[in-house]
């Protein structure tokens, strides 16, 4: 643990003793070859909640809705990953208001949210090749890596996610993980890595993680790629 | 009576802190001031320490795009929601907050309604972090111990750039008609959320109305003279990072 991540639980249990909430997110990966033999593997803290996340998670609990049509400092608002800007009054967040008759469609784990399914890699996590310095106000990654077969493509398999509670430490964790194939034949490089979130009235970058060094998907290889989101609860 | 909570220099520190870490952290205040002839008599002012079970599988569940899980169990290790009326809710689906704007959703409570937005109540019970309704809420009315409720002001958002600091406030007037003087122990914030679906009759709606904050002020209780009002107000404040970065 470097001295960064000591601070940070530090920072972290402070903020319990007050009373405050405090999420904890890392992210991380494996890569394997086409053997199965893990090449390389990281996980590391992600500082990385972008300002629609602070704009969703501020009218979600204070119960607010949109007010500007502008996105950046001192606006309050939602810009999508195609660069719209969702209407003012809008009510922003993780609202799924559009299941179908009597399918869970509604879900934050299957279908909205996080989850990314097979071949899309416009919702869940995705991956970039550029590895430009992170801004507070991205809304999308730099260069996306489309999911695909041909050159510089990646194949996006569907999201997982798994639950668990860690009754110690009092923590709630959910991970969502994606796994990414190389069959284009040739390397593809990853300088960064989002989380596309899929709400009812738009699609927002949560966070964006730049990726150094970048990561080396040699063909043939298989890259998973996750994030951890854990809270603290007080019991 | 006032009461300022005293240790704000260690939670600036902690706010500050945040911005390089770039982690969201909400920091909930409640206060109450009581206004006889126009003139503010009494003031409370505190931070709130108590989102309960509640607010925080809200939060996990907006955080961390988890759906509600657990089945009837509401406890440590699940994620799901106790309404008002103590039926936790079994949907598969995530934790919303809904129709903001909307008498009877968000926080927005209609006029003579105690079922959503800020609603108060004498119950002296301690906090818990399980609960899901005030413990003897004081009804609407205009009889001995009751309170006019007003229609929630819909929440204002503003934003200070000294502090870099978001701050939505969640107004609610009560007026006393009683007669009496009435004491005020608790005070709860009741969200009205859920999710939309369809079926082969069009398009439906499941609500839950749930408590996600209750704090016991007994310690200092609020006492409203006949003829007096009180103006409550929740504020959600959020830190944000350097325009830098």
């Amino acid at each position: 643990m470097d001295n960064y991540e000591e601070r940070f639980d530090e920072w972290r249990e402070k903020g319990r003793r007050l009373g405050l909430v405090v999420p904890k997110t890392t992210w991380g990966y494996v890569l394997q070859d086409c053997d199965g033999i893990v090449i390389d593997e990281r996980e590391q803290l992600s500082r990385s909640w972008t300002r629609n996340a602070y704009n969703a998670l501020i009218l979600q609990l204070g119960g607010g809705v949109t007010q500007n049509t502008t996105f950046g400092i001192g606006k309050m608002s939602s810009k999508d990953t195609a660069g719209s800007i969702v209407p003012v009054g809008t009510n922003i967040g993780l609202i799924s208001n559009v299941g179908g008759d009597g399918s869970p469609s509604y879900s934050n784990e299957t279908v909205y949210g996080y989850y990314g399914g097979a071949n899309i890699a416009t919702y869940g996590i995705v991956v970039g090749s550029s590895n430009a310095a992170e801004n507070f106000s991205d809304y999308k990654l730099t260069t996306p890596i489309l999911s695909g077969s041909a050159s510089g493509t990646l194949v996006y398999q569907a999201s997982t996610i798994t639950e668990a509670w860690n009754g110690g430490a009092l923590e709630y964790t959910s991970t969502f993980k994606r796994i990414l194939n190389n069959n284009s034949g040739y390397s593809v490089n990853i300088g960064e890595v989002g989380i596309y979130a899929r709400g009812s009235y738009n699609t927002a970058m949560y966070i964006r993680d730049v990726i150094s060094p970048v990561i080396e998907v040699i063909d043939a290889a298989q890259l998973d790629i996750f994030y951890n989101i854990t809270l603290a609860y007080p019991e | 009576m006032e009461e300022v909570n005293g240790l704000c220099n260690e939670y600036d520190e902690f706010f500050e802190m945040g911005k390089e870490f770039h982690v969201p952290v909400l920091d909930p205040w409640l206060e109450i001031e009581v206004i006889k002839n126009g003139i503010v008599v009494d003031h409370y002012k505190d931070r709130s320490h108590s989102w309960n079970r509640n607010a925080y599988n809200w939060m996990m569940s907006q955080l961390g795009s988890v759906d509600i899980n657990g089945g009837a169990v509401f406890d440590a290790g699940y994620i799901n929601i106790k309404n008002t009326a103590g039926s936790v809710q079994n949907l598969s689906t995530g934790v919303a907050l809904q129709y903001p704007t909307t008498d009877s959703y968000g926080y927005k409570g209609a006029a003579a309604d105690i079922t959503v937005g800020i609603v108060v109540g004498s119950g002296l019970g301690a906090e818990s972090f399980n609960g899901y309704v005030l413990g003897s809420p004081i009804p609407h009315g205009a009889s001995a111990n009751t309170l006019a409720y007003n229609q929630s002001n819909t929440p204002t958002l503003a934003w200070a750039s000294g502090t870099l600091t978001w701050a939505s406030s969640i107004v609610r007037y009560l007026n006393n008609n009683s007669g009496g003087t009435v004491t005020v122990n608790e005070v709860g914030l009741y969200m009205g959320g859920g999710y939309s679906w369809r079926n082969v009759f069009g398009s439906q709606f499941t609500k839950y109305i749930t408590m996600v904050n209750r704090d016991n002020i007994s310690a200092s209780p609020i006492s409203c003279d006949d003829a007096s009002q009180l103006r409550l107000t929740y504020s959600v404040s959020l830190v944000y990072p350097s325009p830098s970065g």
